[in-house]
Protein backbone atom coordinates (compact mmCIF):
# COMPACT_ATOMS: atom_id res chain seq x y z
CA UNK A 1 0.00 0.00 0.00
CA UNK A 2 0.97 3.67 -0.92
CA UNK A 3 0.25 6.54 1.39
CA UNK A 4 -0.27 10.01 -0.67
CA UNK A 5 -1.04 13.21 1.15
CA UNK A 6 -2.69 16.19 -0.35
CA UNK A 7 -1.85 19.58 -0.57
CA UNK A 8 -4.92 20.08 2.24
CA UNK A 9 -3.01 17.56 3.97
CA UNK A 10 -5.38 14.97 3.92
CA UNK A 11 -4.22 11.44 3.55
CA UNK A 12 -4.87 8.36 1.09
CA UNK A 13 -3.71 5.27 1.36
CA UNK A 14 -4.20 3.22 -2.17
CA UNK A 15 -2.97 0.31 -3.28
CA UNK A 16 0.55 0.54 -5.02
CA UNK A 17 -1.21 -0.99 -8.52
CA UNK A 18 -3.37 2.13 -8.18
CA UNK A 19 -0.85 4.58 -7.17
CA UNK A 20 1.19 3.60 -9.84
CA UNK A 21 -1.09 4.65 -13.00
CA UNK A 22 0.86 8.04 -12.26
CA UNK A 23 4.21 8.02 -13.88
CA UNK A 24 5.25 10.36 -11.27
CA UNK A 25 4.22 8.37 -8.16
CA UNK A 26 5.27 5.16 -9.86
CA UNK A 27 9.07 6.82 -10.25
CA UNK A 28 9.25 7.91 -6.91
CA UNK A 29 8.38 4.93 -5.72
CA UNK A 30 11.28 3.00 -7.96
CA UNK A 31 13.62 5.64 -6.41
CA UNK A 32 12.55 5.60 -3.00
CA UNK A 33 12.45 1.70 -2.78
CA UNK A 34 10.29 -0.07 -0.23
CA UNK A 35 9.34 2.47 2.15
CA UNK A 36 6.59 3.43 4.52
CA UNK A 37 7.26 7.39 4.30
CA UNK A 38 4.06 9.07 2.84
CA UNK A 39 4.41 11.36 -0.47
CA UNK A 40 3.30 14.32 -0.60
CA UNK A 41 1.21 16.05 -3.93
CA UNK A 42 1.23 19.39 -2.88
CA UNK A 43 -0.04 20.62 -6.15
CA UNK A 44 -3.38 18.48 -5.52
CA UNK A 45 -6.55 18.71 -3.20
CA UNK A 46 -7.99 16.05 -1.15
CA UNK A 47 -11.53 16.73 -3.04
CA UNK A 48 -9.39 16.35 -6.81
CA UNK A 49 -7.06 13.46 -5.79
CA UNK A 50 -10.26 11.26 -4.75
CA UNK A 51 -11.68 11.72 -8.27
CA UNK A 52 -7.92 10.90 -9.45
CA UNK A 53 -7.75 7.92 -8.12
CA UNK A 54 -11.56 6.83 -8.57
CA UNK A 55 -9.94 6.98 -12.33
CA UNK A 56 -6.33 5.14 -11.76
CA UNK A 57 -8.38 2.65 -9.60
CA UNK A 58 -11.10 1.81 -12.22
CA UNK A 59 -8.22 1.89 -15.07
CA UNK A 60 -5.51 -0.32 -12.56
CA UNK A 61 -5.77 -3.83 -14.87
CA UNK A 62 -5.37 -2.47 -17.68
CA UNK A 63 -1.52 -2.33 -19.67
CA UNK A 64 0.31 1.07 -18.77
CA UNK A 65 1.37 2.79 -22.42
CA UNK A 66 3.96 1.85 -23.59
CA UNK A 67 6.24 4.49 -25.48
CA UNK A 68 5.48 2.23 -28.81
CA UNK A 69 1.75 2.86 -28.02
CA UNK A 70 1.90 6.58 -27.53
CA UNK A 71 4.13 7.36 -30.70
CA UNK A 72 1.80 5.17 -32.73
CA UNK A 73 -0.97 7.52 -31.21
CA UNK A 74 -0.27 10.21 -33.52
CA UNK A 75 -3.06 8.80 -35.76
CA UNK A 76 -5.30 7.75 -33.18
CA UNK A 77 -5.16 10.46 -30.71
CA UNK A 78 -6.74 13.12 -33.01
CA UNK A 79 -10.25 11.89 -32.41
CA UNK A 80 -12.38 12.92 -29.78
CA UNK A 81 -14.08 9.57 -28.89
CA UNK A 82 -13.81 9.08 -25.04
CA UNK A 83 -14.82 5.50 -23.70
CA UNK A 84 -18.43 5.10 -22.03
CA UNK A 85 -16.52 4.97 -18.59
CA UNK A 86 -14.41 7.57 -18.99
CA UNK A 87 -17.66 10.02 -19.92
CA UNK A 88 -19.45 9.44 -17.30
CA UNK A 89 -16.67 9.57 -14.87
CA UNK A 90 -15.49 12.97 -16.79
CA UNK A 91 -19.20 14.21 -16.33
CA UNK A 92 -17.90 17.22 -13.52
CA UNK A 93 -18.67 20.51 -13.49
CA UNK A 94 -16.10 22.86 -15.27
CA UNK A 95 -13.90 23.72 -12.04
CA UNK A 96 -13.66 19.93 -11.71
CA UNK A 97 -12.73 19.34 -15.17
CA UNK A 98 -9.81 21.75 -14.69
CA UNK A 99 -8.40 20.75 -11.71
CA UNK A 100 -8.50 17.06 -12.82
CA UNK A 101 -6.93 18.08 -15.89
CA UNK A 102 -4.12 20.18 -13.69
CA UNK A 103 -3.61 17.07 -11.79
CA UNK A 104 -3.08 14.35 -14.49
CA UNK A 105 -1.00 16.58 -16.00
CA UNK A 106 0.84 17.01 -12.75
CA UNK A 107 0.95 13.50 -11.83
CA UNK A 108 1.72 12.49 -15.28
CA UNK A 109 -1.28 10.13 -16.18
CA UNK A 110 -1.58 10.20 -19.80
CA UNK A 111 -4.80 8.53 -20.36
CA UNK A 112 -6.57 10.92 -18.12
CA UNK A 113 -5.10 13.89 -19.20
CA UNK A 114 -6.01 12.83 -22.74
CA UNK A 115 -9.99 12.15 -21.62
CA UNK A 116 -9.57 15.36 -19.75
CA UNK A 117 -8.49 17.49 -22.79
CA UNK A 118 -10.76 15.47 -25.43
CA UNK A 119 -13.57 17.04 -22.89
CA UNK A 120 -12.34 20.44 -23.37
CA UNK A 121 -11.76 20.36 -27.11
CA UNK A 122 -15.43 18.68 -27.72
CA UNK A 123 -16.58 21.68 -25.58
CA UNK A 124 -14.95 24.10 -27.83
CA UNK A 125 -16.14 22.78 -31.20
CA UNK A 126 -18.81 25.06 -32.69
CA UNK A 127 -18.09 27.95 -30.42
CA UNK A 128 -17.19 31.66 -31.40
CA UNK A 129 -14.21 33.47 -29.99
CA UNK A 130 -16.30 35.38 -27.42
CA UNK A 131 -18.42 32.30 -26.65
CA UNK A 132 -14.73 30.47 -25.49
CA UNK A 133 -13.66 33.26 -23.47
CA UNK A 134 -17.46 33.21 -21.48
CA UNK A 135 -17.04 29.75 -21.23
CA UNK A 136 -13.40 29.31 -19.48
CA UNK A 137 -13.70 32.90 -18.12
CA UNK A 138 -10.53 34.59 -20.16
CA UNK A 139 -10.02 37.49 -21.13
CA UNK A 140 -9.26 38.99 -24.18
CA UNK A 141 -5.61 40.18 -23.90
CA UNK A 142 -5.17 41.62 -27.59
CA UNK A 143 -4.70 44.58 -28.96
CA UNK A 144 -6.56 45.93 -31.59
CA UNK A 145 -3.92 45.47 -33.91
CA UNK A 146 -2.95 42.19 -33.23
CA UNK A 147 -6.53 41.18 -33.50
CA UNK A 148 -6.47 42.91 -37.05
CA UNK A 149 -3.15 41.20 -38.00
CA UNK A 150 -4.48 37.97 -36.62
CA UNK A 151 -7.53 38.36 -38.82
CA UNK A 152 -5.59 39.26 -42.10
CA UNK A 153 -2.86 35.99 -41.35
CA UNK A 154 -6.11 33.97 -41.50
CA UNK A 155 -8.26 35.64 -44.32
CA UNK A 156 -7.72 32.97 -46.57
CA UNK A 157 -10.31 30.97 -44.96
CA UNK A 158 -13.01 33.20 -45.30
CA UNK A 159 -12.50 33.06 -49.24
CA UNK A 160 -12.64 29.00 -49.38
CA UNK B 1 -19.71 35.18 -9.39
CA UNK B 2 -18.61 31.92 -9.89
CA UNK B 3 -15.07 31.34 -8.94
CA UNK B 4 -12.62 32.10 -11.71
CA UNK B 5 -11.42 28.59 -13.33
CA UNK B 6 -7.62 27.73 -12.77
CA UNK B 7 -5.08 28.88 -15.72
CA UNK B 8 -4.74 25.61 -18.07
CA UNK B 9 -0.52 25.81 -18.81
CA UNK B 10 0.54 26.12 -22.11
CA UNK B 11 1.30 22.18 -22.31
CA UNK B 12 -2.20 21.40 -21.53
CA UNK B 13 -4.07 23.62 -24.16
CA UNK B 14 -1.55 22.13 -26.80
CA UNK B 15 -2.62 18.70 -25.48
CA UNK B 16 -6.20 19.90 -26.45
CA UNK B 17 -5.59 21.26 -29.52
CA UNK B 18 -3.81 17.92 -30.51
CA UNK B 19 -7.47 17.18 -30.33
CA UNK B 20 -8.48 19.35 -32.85
CA UNK B 21 -8.55 18.41 -36.08
CA UNK B 22 -10.56 20.69 -38.02
CA UNK B 23 -8.61 24.13 -39.13
CA UNK B 24 -11.40 26.14 -38.81
CA UNK B 25 -12.52 25.80 -35.25
CA UNK B 26 -7.95 25.98 -34.29
CA UNK B 27 -8.54 29.65 -36.50
CA UNK B 28 -11.05 29.98 -33.60
CA UNK B 29 -9.11 29.00 -31.02
CA UNK B 30 -6.27 31.47 -32.21
CA UNK B 31 -8.59 34.55 -31.68
CA UNK B 32 -9.13 33.96 -28.25
CA UNK B 33 -6.40 35.19 -26.03
CA UNK B 34 -2.79 35.40 -26.15
CA UNK B 35 -2.08 31.65 -24.44
CA UNK B 36 -4.31 30.22 -26.72
CA UNK B 37 -3.37 31.72 -29.94
CA UNK B 38 0.20 31.05 -28.70
CA UNK B 39 -0.92 27.18 -28.45
CA UNK B 40 -2.71 26.68 -31.57
CA UNK B 41 -0.39 28.42 -33.84
CA UNK B 42 1.88 25.32 -33.97
CA UNK B 43 -1.21 23.68 -35.54
CA UNK B 44 -2.52 26.27 -37.72
CA UNK B 45 0.66 25.44 -39.70
CA UNK B 46 1.58 22.17 -39.53
CA UNK B 47 0.58 22.18 -43.04
CA UNK B 48 1.01 24.67 -45.92
CA UNK B 49 0.00 24.43 -49.76
CA UNK B 50 0.55 26.40 -52.58
CA UNK B 51 -3.56 25.99 -53.37
CA UNK B 52 -4.13 28.74 -51.33
CA UNK B 53 -2.07 31.86 -50.15
CA UNK B 54 -1.91 31.81 -47.14
CA UNK B 55 2.04 30.56 -47.06
CA UNK B 56 3.06 34.10 -47.91
CA UNK B 57 2.29 34.77 -44.09
CA UNK B 58 5.80 33.17 -43.66
CA UNK B 59 7.99 35.59 -45.48
CA UNK B 60 6.39 38.42 -43.36
CA UNK B 61 6.47 36.02 -40.05
CA UNK B 62 9.82 33.31 -40.41
CA UNK B 63 9.37 32.29 -37.40
CA UNK B 64 6.26 30.76 -38.04
CA UNK B 65 7.80 28.25 -40.62
CA UNK B 66 9.56 26.19 -37.63
CA UNK B 67 5.99 24.57 -37.40
CA UNK B 68 5.67 23.83 -40.92
CA UNK B 69 5.83 19.66 -40.88
CA UNK B 70 4.30 19.42 -44.51
CA UNK B 71 3.80 20.95 -47.49
CA UNK B 72 2.14 20.26 -50.91
CA UNK B 73 2.35 21.55 -54.13
CA UNK B 74 -0.72 21.95 -55.75
CA UNK B 75 -2.21 23.46 -58.75
CA UNK B 76 -2.53 27.16 -58.24
CA UNK B 77 -5.36 28.38 -60.33
CA UNK B 78 -4.36 31.74 -62.24
CA UNK B 79 -5.86 34.32 -59.59
CA UNK B 80 -3.06 32.57 -56.99
CA UNK B 81 -0.18 33.17 -59.49
CA UNK B 82 -0.90 36.34 -61.10
CA UNK B 83 -2.30 39.83 -59.40
CA UNK B 84 0.50 39.66 -56.57
CA UNK B 85 2.66 42.20 -58.40
CA UNK B 86 5.23 39.47 -57.99
CA UNK B 87 5.67 36.08 -58.72
CA UNK B 88 4.19 33.74 -55.97
CA UNK B 89 5.76 30.47 -57.85
CA UNK B 90 8.81 32.13 -56.14
CA UNK B 91 7.47 32.85 -53.04
CA UNK B 92 6.51 29.57 -52.93
CA UNK B 93 9.94 28.40 -52.66
CA UNK B 94 11.39 30.97 -50.78
CA UNK B 95 8.94 29.83 -48.05
CA UNK B 96 9.53 26.64 -48.37
CA UNK B 97 12.90 26.93 -47.49
CA UNK B 98 12.57 28.33 -44.34
CA UNK B 99 10.57 24.80 -43.16
CA UNK B 100 13.43 23.20 -41.70
CA UNK B 101 11.29 20.59 -39.91
CA UNK B 102 9.41 19.39 -42.95
CA UNK B 103 8.41 15.82 -42.72
CA UNK B 104 6.28 15.21 -46.31
CA UNK B 105 6.77 17.12 -49.28
CA UNK B 106 3.63 16.61 -51.95
CA UNK B 107 3.63 17.05 -55.85
CA UNK B 108 0.04 17.23 -56.04
CA UNK B 109 -0.13 19.23 -59.42
CA UNK B 110 -0.70 17.58 -62.79
CA UNK B 111 2.04 20.62 -63.64
CA UNK B 112 4.59 20.98 -60.70
CA UNK B 113 8.46 20.45 -61.53
CA UNK B 114 11.15 19.02 -59.72
CA UNK B 115 13.56 21.25 -60.17
CA UNK B 116 12.82 24.12 -57.99
CA UNK B 117 11.61 21.90 -54.45
CA UNK B 118 14.51 19.38 -54.91
CA UNK B 119 17.38 21.23 -53.58
CA UNK B 120 15.26 23.02 -50.86
CA UNK B 121 14.24 19.03 -50.14
CA UNK B 122 17.50 17.93 -49.76
CA UNK B 123 17.84 20.21 -47.28
CA UNK B 124 15.59 18.63 -45.38
CA UNK B 125 16.98 16.99 -42.62
CA UNK B 126 13.71 15.55 -41.34
CA UNK B 127 12.24 14.68 -44.63
CA UNK B 128 10.36 11.43 -43.81
CA UNK B 129 7.50 10.93 -46.61
CA UNK B 130 7.76 11.84 -50.23
CA UNK B 131 4.36 12.27 -52.32
CA UNK B 132 4.32 12.17 -56.23
CA UNK B 133 1.02 12.67 -58.06
CA UNK B 134 2.28 14.21 -61.43
CA UNK B 135 2.15 13.96 -64.45
CA UNK B 136 5.55 15.20 -65.24
CA UNK B 137 8.04 12.35 -66.20
CA UNK B 138 10.56 11.76 -63.15
CA UNK B 139 13.96 12.76 -63.68
CA UNK B 140 16.60 10.89 -62.37
CA UNK B 141 17.13 14.36 -60.44
CA UNK B 142 14.75 12.65 -57.92
CA UNK B 143 17.42 10.03 -56.83
CA UNK B 144 19.25 11.89 -54.18
CA UNK B 145 15.93 12.40 -52.79
CA UNK B 146 14.79 9.14 -52.73
CA UNK B 147 18.00 7.62 -51.32
CA UNK B 148 17.57 10.37 -48.32
CA UNK B 149 18.55 8.25 -45.54
CA UNK B 150 15.43 9.23 -43.15
CA UNK B 151 12.47 8.24 -45.84
CA UNK B 152 10.31 6.01 -44.44
CA UNK B 153 6.97 6.85 -46.47
CA UNK B 154 6.53 6.92 -50.24
CA UNK B 155 3.40 7.45 -52.33
CA UNK B 156 3.46 7.28 -56.35
CA UNK B 157 0.19 8.49 -57.74
CA UNK B 158 1.51 9.28 -61.03
CA UNK B 159 0.92 6.23 -63.12
CA UNK B 160 3.26 5.35 -66.44
CA UNK B 161 5.59 8.23 -65.76
CA UNK B 162 8.29 6.74 -64.36
CA UNK B 163 9.86 3.75 -66.44
CA UNK B 164 10.26 0.11 -64.40
CA UNK B 165 13.91 0.61 -64.34
CA UNK B 166 13.81 3.75 -62.56
CA UNK B 167 11.09 2.13 -60.55
CA UNK B 168 13.68 -0.61 -59.65
CA UNK B 169 16.61 1.22 -58.95
CA UNK B 170 14.44 3.52 -56.37
CA UNK B 171 13.20 0.51 -54.49
CA UNK B 172 16.30 -0.90 -54.34
CA UNK B 173 17.97 2.26 -52.80
CA UNK B 174 14.94 2.01 -50.40
CA UNK B 175 14.70 -1.85 -49.34
CA UNK B 176 16.25 -1.02 -45.79
CA UNK B 177 14.16 2.03 -44.64
CA UNK B 178 10.65 1.74 -46.63
CA UNK B 179 7.38 1.48 -44.21
CA UNK B 180 4.95 2.78 -46.13
CA UNK B 181 4.25 2.58 -49.76
CA UNK B 182 1.27 3.62 -51.80
CA UNK B 183 1.45 2.86 -55.51
CA UNK B 184 -1.32 3.68 -58.11
CA UNK B 185 -0.54 2.06 -61.15
CA UNK B 186 -1.98 1.08 -64.25
CA UNK B 187 0.24 -1.43 -65.57
CA UNK B 188 0.40 -4.83 -65.23
CA UNK B 189 2.12 -5.94 -61.70
CA UNK B 190 3.82 -8.98 -63.89
CA UNK B 191 7.10 -9.98 -62.76
CA UNK B 192 9.39 -7.23 -63.27
CA UNK B 193 7.26 -5.05 -60.73
CA UNK B 194 7.13 -7.30 -58.22
CA UNK B 195 10.99 -7.76 -58.50
CA UNK B 196 11.15 -4.52 -58.10
CA UNK B 197 8.92 -4.57 -54.57
CA UNK B 198 10.46 -8.00 -53.42
CA UNK B 199 13.31 -5.99 -51.42
CA UNK B 200 10.98 -3.93 -49.41
CA UNK B 201 11.25 -6.30 -46.53
CA UNK B 202 10.49 -3.49 -43.94
CA UNK B 203 7.00 -2.58 -45.07
CA UNK B 204 4.24 -2.10 -42.56
CA UNK B 205 1.52 -0.31 -45.17
CA UNK B 206 1.17 -1.25 -48.83
CA UNK B 207 -1.60 0.37 -50.89
CA UNK B 208 -2.00 -0.98 -54.65
CA UNK B 209 -4.61 0.75 -56.16
CA UNK B 210 -5.83 -0.06 -60.22
CA UNK B 211 -2.99 -2.99 -60.61
CA UNK B 212 -4.21 -5.04 -63.31
CA UNK B 213 -3.30 -7.97 -61.59
CA UNK B 214 -4.33 -11.34 -61.14
CA UNK B 215 -5.05 -12.29 -57.12
CA UNK B 216 -2.14 -14.70 -57.45
CA UNK B 217 -0.16 -12.45 -58.55
CA UNK B 218 -0.69 -9.93 -55.88
CA UNK B 219 -0.93 -12.96 -53.59
CA UNK B 220 2.63 -13.70 -54.24
CA UNK B 221 4.15 -10.09 -53.94
CA UNK B 222 2.62 -9.46 -50.76
CA UNK B 223 3.70 -12.45 -49.17
CA UNK B 224 7.32 -11.26 -48.87
CA UNK B 225 6.22 -7.71 -46.64
CA UNK B 226 6.33 -10.19 -43.18
CA UNK B 227 6.24 -7.28 -41.17
CA UNK B 228 2.77 -5.82 -42.73
CA UNK B 229 0.47 -4.25 -40.71
CA UNK B 230 -2.33 -2.59 -43.73
CA UNK B 231 -3.18 -4.17 -46.87
CA UNK B 232 -4.72 -2.17 -48.86
CA UNK B 233 -5.85 -3.72 -52.66
CA UNK B 234 -7.83 -2.13 -55.60
CA UNK B 235 -7.50 -4.51 -58.64
CA UNK B 236 -9.32 -3.79 -61.83
CA UNK B 237 -8.81 -7.46 -64.06
CA UNK B 238 -8.33 -9.76 -64.95
CA UNK B 239 -9.98 -12.39 -62.63
CA UNK B 240 -7.74 -14.89 -62.07
CA UNK B 241 -8.32 -18.05 -64.04
CA UNK B 242 -11.37 -20.13 -62.76
CA UNK B 243 -9.44 -22.97 -61.52
CA UNK B 244 -6.96 -20.98 -59.91
CA UNK B 245 -5.66 -22.12 -56.67
CA UNK B 246 -3.92 -19.69 -53.75
CA UNK B 247 -1.57 -20.18 -51.89
CA UNK B 248 -2.03 -19.14 -48.65
CA UNK B 249 0.01 -15.71 -47.19
CA UNK B 250 1.92 -15.55 -43.70
CA UNK B 251 1.41 -11.99 -42.59
CA UNK B 252 1.19 -12.03 -38.88
CA UNK B 253 0.89 -8.76 -38.22
CA UNK B 254 -1.62 -8.07 -40.54
CA UNK B 255 -4.27 -6.02 -38.86
CA UNK B 256 -6.61 -4.19 -41.37
CA UNK B 257 -6.81 -5.97 -45.23
CA UNK B 258 -9.03 -3.65 -47.59
CA UNK B 259 -9.83 -4.60 -50.87
CA UNK B 260 -11.64 -2.89 -53.31
CA UNK B 261 -13.03 -4.81 -56.87
CA UNK B 262 -13.95 -2.37 -59.93
CA UNK B 263 -14.48 -6.04 -61.68
CA UNK B 264 -18.33 -6.78 -62.50
CA UNK B 265 -18.17 -9.83 -60.80
CA UNK B 266 -21.44 -12.05 -61.57
CA UNK B 267 -21.34 -15.62 -61.27
CA UNK B 268 -21.22 -18.09 -58.91
CA UNK B 269 -17.32 -19.02 -59.47
CA UNK B 270 -16.21 -15.03 -59.42
CA UNK B 271 -17.33 -14.86 -55.94
CA UNK B 272 -15.68 -18.16 -54.87
CA UNK B 273 -12.73 -16.54 -56.24
CA UNK B 274 -12.95 -13.46 -54.67
CA UNK B 275 -13.53 -14.91 -50.96
CA UNK B 276 -10.77 -17.46 -51.70
CA UNK B 277 -8.58 -14.52 -51.94
CA UNK B 278 -9.64 -13.17 -48.65
CA UNK B 279 -8.64 -16.43 -47.18
CA UNK B 280 -5.20 -16.46 -48.76
CA UNK B 281 -4.38 -13.35 -47.84
CA UNK B 282 -5.57 -13.72 -44.34
CA UNK B 283 -4.39 -17.25 -43.69
CA UNK B 284 -1.62 -16.33 -41.31
CA UNK B 285 -3.58 -13.43 -39.71
CA UNK B 286 -6.17 -12.42 -37.19
CA UNK B 287 -7.40 -8.92 -38.63
CA UNK B 288 -9.06 -6.46 -36.98
CA UNK B 289 -10.63 -4.83 -39.67
CA UNK B 290 -11.64 -6.42 -43.29
CA UNK B 291 -13.61 -4.16 -45.32
CA UNK B 292 -14.36 -5.57 -48.87
CA UNK B 293 -15.55 -3.32 -51.81
CA UNK B 294 -17.17 -4.39 -54.69
CA UNK B 295 -19.58 -3.11 -57.59
CA UNK B 296 -21.79 -5.61 -58.09
CA UNK B 297 -24.00 -6.64 -55.22
CA UNK B 298 -23.81 -9.97 -53.89
CA UNK B 299 -26.77 -11.85 -53.61
CA UNK B 300 -28.00 -13.75 -50.20
CA UNK B 301 -26.71 -16.94 -49.55
CA UNK B 302 -23.27 -16.93 -50.71
CA UNK B 303 -23.23 -14.01 -48.84
CA UNK B 304 -24.28 -15.12 -45.74
CA UNK B 305 -21.83 -18.34 -46.04
CA UNK B 306 -19.38 -16.12 -46.70
CA UNK B 307 -19.93 -14.48 -43.28
CA UNK B 308 -20.46 -17.72 -41.33
CA UNK B 309 -17.28 -18.53 -42.75
CA UNK B 310 -15.27 -15.66 -41.41
CA UNK B 311 -16.46 -16.21 -38.07
CA UNK B 312 -15.11 -19.17 -37.83
CA UNK B 313 -11.54 -17.90 -38.27
CA UNK B 314 -11.92 -14.31 -36.98
CA UNK B 315 -14.58 -14.92 -34.33
CA UNK B 316 -12.61 -12.90 -31.46
CA UNK B 317 -10.38 -10.80 -33.60
CA UNK B 318 -13.10 -8.99 -35.93
CA UNK B 319 -14.06 -5.68 -34.85
CA UNK B 320 -14.66 -3.61 -37.98
CA UNK B 321 -16.63 -5.81 -40.79
CA UNK B 322 -17.18 -3.68 -43.79
CA UNK B 323 -19.05 -5.96 -46.84
CA UNK B 324 -21.12 -3.21 -48.04
CA UNK B 325 -23.04 -4.55 -51.56
CA UNK B 326 -23.29 -8.00 -49.99
CA UNK B 327 -26.86 -9.25 -49.04
CA UNK B 328 -27.07 -10.87 -46.43
CA UNK B 329 -30.66 -12.99 -44.51
CA UNK B 330 -32.27 -12.62 -41.35
CA UNK B 331 -30.32 -15.30 -39.74
CA UNK B 332 -27.11 -13.95 -40.11
CA UNK B 333 -28.19 -10.76 -38.47
CA UNK B 334 -29.45 -12.83 -35.69
CA UNK B 335 -26.19 -14.34 -35.21
CA UNK B 336 -24.35 -11.45 -35.51
CA UNK B 337 -23.46 -11.07 -31.93
CA UNK B 338 -22.31 -14.92 -32.07
CA UNK B 339 -20.48 -14.73 -34.93
CA UNK B 340 -18.30 -11.51 -34.17
CA UNK B 341 -18.60 -10.86 -30.69
CA UNK B 342 -16.33 -8.32 -30.25
CA UNK B 343 -17.45 -5.93 -33.97
CA UNK B 344 -17.44 -2.19 -33.48
CA UNK B 345 -18.37 -1.61 -36.84
CA UNK B 346 -20.47 -3.37 -39.20
CA UNK B 347 -21.53 -2.26 -43.29
CA UNK B 348 -24.08 -4.78 -44.73
CA UNK B 349 -27.06 -4.57 -47.16
CA UNK B 350 -30.49 -6.18 -46.31
CA UNK B 351 -33.70 -6.79 -47.67
CA UNK B 352 -36.60 -4.33 -46.46
CA UNK B 353 -37.94 -7.39 -44.41
CA UNK B 354 -34.87 -7.63 -42.02
CA UNK B 355 -34.33 -4.03 -41.90
CA UNK B 356 -38.15 -4.13 -40.44
CA UNK B 357 -36.75 -6.79 -37.60
CA UNK B 358 -33.22 -4.90 -37.64
CA UNK B 359 -33.46 -3.41 -34.10
CA UNK B 360 -34.29 -6.77 -32.01
CA UNK B 361 -31.92 -8.77 -34.53
CA UNK B 362 -29.16 -6.59 -33.41
CA UNK B 363 -29.62 -5.88 -30.00
CA UNK B 364 -27.18 -8.92 -28.64
CA UNK B 365 -24.82 -7.00 -30.49
CA UNK B 366 -23.57 -5.05 -27.68
CA UNK B 367 -20.10 -3.68 -28.86
CA UNK B 368 -21.51 -2.49 -31.73
CA UNK B 369 -21.11 1.40 -32.08
CA UNK B 370 -21.22 2.38 -36.08
CA UNK B 371 -23.42 0.55 -38.14
CA UNK B 372 -24.12 1.18 -42.55
CA UNK B 373 -26.74 -0.05 -43.76
CA UNK B 374 -27.58 -0.42 -47.64
CA UNK B 375 -31.31 -1.19 -48.27
CA UNK B 376 -32.59 -2.01 -52.07
CA UNK B 377 -34.04 0.64 -54.09
CA UNK B 378 -37.66 2.08 -53.63
CA UNK B 379 -39.94 2.38 -56.53
CA UNK B 380 -41.23 5.25 -56.77
CA UNK B 381 -41.77 8.21 -54.13
CA UNK B 382 -40.47 7.07 -50.82
CA UNK B 383 -43.38 5.71 -49.16
CA UNK B 384 -41.38 3.31 -46.82
CA UNK B 385 -40.03 6.21 -45.40
CA UNK B 386 -42.31 6.01 -42.12
CA UNK B 387 -41.86 2.83 -41.47
CA UNK B 388 -37.99 3.50 -41.58
CA UNK B 389 -38.10 5.64 -39.13
CA UNK B 390 -39.56 3.05 -36.89
CA UNK B 391 -36.91 0.48 -37.84
CA UNK B 392 -34.64 3.12 -37.01
CA UNK B 393 -35.87 4.38 -34.05
CA UNK B 394 -35.82 0.30 -32.77
CA UNK B 395 -32.44 -0.20 -33.28
CA UNK B 396 -31.18 2.73 -31.23
CA UNK B 397 -32.98 1.03 -28.19
CA UNK B 398 -30.66 -2.18 -28.89
CA UNK B 399 -27.23 -2.24 -28.72
CA UNK B 400 -25.98 0.18 -25.49
CA UNK B 401 -23.12 1.56 -27.37
CA UNK B 402 -24.64 2.02 -30.75
CA UNK B 403 -23.53 5.99 -32.03
CA UNK B 404 -24.30 5.90 -35.38
CA UNK B 405 -26.55 4.19 -38.11
CA UNK B 406 -26.62 5.18 -41.41
CA UNK B 407 -28.66 3.99 -44.52
CA UNK B 408 -28.28 3.83 -47.85
CA UNK B 409 -25.63 7.22 -49.10
CA UNK B 410 -27.19 8.95 -51.58
CA UNK B 411 -29.95 10.93 -50.49
CA UNK B 412 -30.90 11.93 -47.12
CA UNK B 413 -34.89 11.85 -46.56
CA UNK B 414 -34.02 11.52 -42.62
CA UNK B 415 -31.41 12.93 -40.57
CA UNK B 416 -30.97 12.98 -36.35
CA UNK B 417 -28.14 14.07 -34.35
CA UNK B 418 -28.67 14.45 -31.12
CA UNK B 419 -25.21 15.80 -29.47
CA UNK B 420 -22.02 15.68 -31.03
CA UNK B 421 -20.78 11.39 -30.96
CA UNK B 422 -18.33 12.25 -28.83
CA UNK B 423 -20.29 13.56 -26.38
CA UNK B 424 -22.55 10.68 -26.17
CA UNK B 425 -24.41 12.16 -29.14
CA UNK B 426 -26.33 9.74 -31.60
CA UNK B 427 -26.34 10.48 -35.20
CA UNK B 428 -28.83 8.92 -37.58
CA UNK B 429 -28.87 9.73 -41.62
CA UNK B 430 -31.81 7.67 -43.04
CA UNK B 431 -31.59 7.99 -46.92
CA UNK B 432 -33.36 5.98 -49.48
CA UNK B 433 -32.09 4.81 -53.12
CA UNK B 434 -34.50 6.52 -55.74
CA UNK B 435 -35.14 4.93 -59.46
CA UNK B 436 -33.71 6.48 -61.96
Amino acid sequence: MVNLVTSDNESFTVEKAVASRSVLIKNMLEDVGESDQPIPLPNVTASVLKKVLEYCDHHKNEPMPTSEDLAAEDTRKRTTDIGEWDQKFIQVDQEMLFEIILAANYLDIKPLLDVGCKTVANMIKGKTPEEIRKLFNIVNDFTPEEEAQIKKENEWAEDR
Amino acid sequence: MANPLPELPFDVLTHIFEHILDERILQICAFVNRAFNAAATPFLWAHITSANTRYLTLLRRKELSVHVLDASEEFRPIPLREGYGFDTDQAWFECLAMCKNLRTYAWNSPHARFENALPILKRCPKLQCVVLLTQQSVSSALDPLICLSGLRKLRLYHRHWYTLSTFKYWMKLLSDQLEDLALEIQFPLGYSLSEALHPLRKLRRFVLSRACSTPSEMLSLVSHFYYLETLEIAYEHPLAPRDEIFFPCNLPSLRRLVITQYNDIKSKQDHKLLFAFVDALTAGSYPEALLIFSPETLPGRRADNFVTHLSKKHKSTMRTLFLENMYVGYKTIQKLHVYFPNLEGFSISVGTSVFAHMGILIAPSVNLRVLYLHVPPTKGQVEPRFEYEEALALMLQGPPKLRRIQVNDNVWVGKWETRPLAEGGVAVYLGVHREP
